[in-house]
Parts: structure tokens; sequence; C-alpha cells
């Protein structure tokens, strides 16, 4: 089951509700949800979100630059 | 009255196949939401918790239903806490909470958390256990202890009802239902007069209760400025 495109009009950030952008690894194929206001990236495990704050990592500007781009 | 917010977290069932009853209860749920969920309308439908997540809506117009579980099954779109939605505000036009609230440690949060991401008109359904019934009172008895049952938190109708009021939403439907101590009952109820007696007359003792509830907000309008009538005739400078 691929990624559901649709999620991401409603998916937002747990902790401060902003839009997430989806960052997606065709040689991986592992994806992740990030949010830019608070650095930090949420896992997608067999395409399934994982928007708790408890398995989020954080990250730094740097490394936030570099997934973005 | 017991306050709603407690310490610990409810044992949570992930299946109605865990309830007493439960597949049954789930039978009745979707044969009374089937008629009501046609009037939906919006492109976003979200079912909060595991129990909700295996309810099905087929004669649904919304098509984009997922389901928000906390932990990993089959019926799971996305994993998040139901006390801090990961959904944008004013973005869901349909919530179904089946016995959500029963099981949630905060039921507050959980409602503020929906009314911050329903769409204005929206649809919310709300099922739980009932106090005022067999089951209410069975779920006091020290018998069966390993039950979710006694998990359960039982709210009231007209509580849950008083909090929808204080959050804008209209409640536009309630229906109980199920005649049955739930504990000692069978998987399926039997089919006696008694039972169809109460079901007819005693409406208001079943073990569940279902509301539909619709957010309502008045829409902004623009005040005018007071209309005035500019004269023909402007003695100009004939004060002075």
């Amino acid at each position: 089951m691929a990624f559901d495109k649709k999620l991401l009009d409603i998916l937002a950030c747990p902790v401060c509700k902003g839009k997430l952008v989806l960052k997606q690894d065709n040689e991986s194929q592992v994806n992740s949800l990030i949010c830019r206001f608070d650095r930090l990236v949420y896992p997608v495990r067999d395409n399934i979100p994982v928007l708790l704050e408890t398995e989020a990592t954080q990250v730094s500007s740097d490394e936030l630059q570099q997934l973005i781009n | 009255m017991k306050p709603a917010l407690i310490a610990d977290k409810p044992r949570y069932p992930i299946s109605w196949h865990e309830l007493p009853m439960g597949p049954y209860m789930r039978e009745l749920l979707e044969a009374y939401l089937s008629p009501i969920s046609r009037q939906f309308f919006g492109y976003h439908l979200v079912k909060l918790g595991s129990l909700s997540g295996e309810l099905a809506l087929p004669d649904c117009p919304i098509k984009h239903q997922v389901t928000q579980t906390l932990i990993h099954l089959p019926s799971t779109s996305y994993l998040g806490k139901a006390s801090e939605l990961p959904l944008q505000d004013n973005s869901v036009d349909t919530f179904v909470l089946a016995n959500e609230l029963d099981f949630s440690r905060d039921p507050h949060q959980v409602l503020r958390e929906v009314n911050r991401c329903i769409m204005p008109d929206g649809h919310l359904i709300i099922s739980g256990f009932n106090p005022f019934s067999l089951a209410g009172i069975a779920h006091l008895l020290p018998i069966r202890r390993e039950s979710f049952l006694h998990n359960a938190r039982f709210f009231s109708c007209a509580r849950v009802k008083d909090w929808l009021q204080l959050l804008g939403f209209e409640v536009v439907e309630t229906r109980h239902m199920l005649w049955s101590s739930l504990l000692f009952a069978a998987n399926r109820p039997k089919d006696n007069r008694l039972r169809r007696w109460a079901e007819q007359y005693l409406a208001w003792n079943g073990a569940i209760y279902v509301l539909v509830a619709r957010k309502r907000e008045v829409p902004l309008s623009p005040v005018r400025p007071n209309w005035r009538t500019k004269p023909k005739f402007t003695p100009l400078g004939a004060s002075t």
C-alpha cells in the first residue's frame, strides 16, 4: 500500500499544529514527515505516519536544510 | 459527580471483540449510522480510536475515511494521540468517536481537539456507555474484573451533551439502544418478550447511546455603515 497523499491535506504537527512536509527518498523508500517550525522529523513506517512526539527526531537547522533541499 | 480528568489512562480495547457483546454492538451502531451517514458531506472523515476504525460506513459519500489509533492495527491510517490530534485546524468534515470518551484519560481535551479540527457545520458522532442502564449497574459490581466494561468511564448522555453545547455543537439526534446488562449476557441478546417491551418503553435504559452533533458557528458578517442621504442643496458658507 502506497502512502496516502490525501492525508497531507489534513495532517499537521501534533506539537505546533503546523503543516508538514513530506520527504521521499526514492533509493531507500524511506519517507518522513518534517515539521519546519519545531525541527522535528516524524517517521513513516510501512506507509503509516507515526505522528507521536516521542517517536520524532529533533534535528538542527543545518540538518533540516539538507533534508528539505 | 466524578471529575472527567483522571490520573491514569484506562485500559483500552483494540477491537470490538474484546468488549462484552462487542460485535453485536458494532452491528447495531453500523445499522443505525448507515442512513445517517448518507447526509455527511465533505472530503475527509476521521475515525478516532480502534473501535471507531472498525465501524464500516459504506453509504457515506465521503470517500476519504481515515483511522487514527495509538498503536499499529490493520485499520490504522496514521498513529497519533486523541488528546493531541495531529490534524490541521478546520480541516476535517466528520469525526466518529465510538466509545472513545469512555476509554480516555481526559475526555475534555479530546473534545477540545475535535472542536479545533472540525469544519463549521461538520458532523460529530459520539457513542458511549449509559450509566443509567443495566450495564451501568453491572459495571459497579465486583464480578468478572477482567472485562473491559469495568474500565469504561460511563459518562451520561446528558453530561456529554452539556460538553458539546459548551463547545458550540448542536445535538441533532440521540438514540439509546441495546437493553442488556452486557456483563452477564451471551454474545447476542435472547429475543424474549421482556426485552422487546423494554426496548420499546424503556429506551432511555439502553446500554449504549449514540449522539449525532453538528458544529455550529455564527458567520462573521461585516457591519454596514448607516445609510446617509446626500442633500441636493448645500448652502456653502451660509453659516459663516
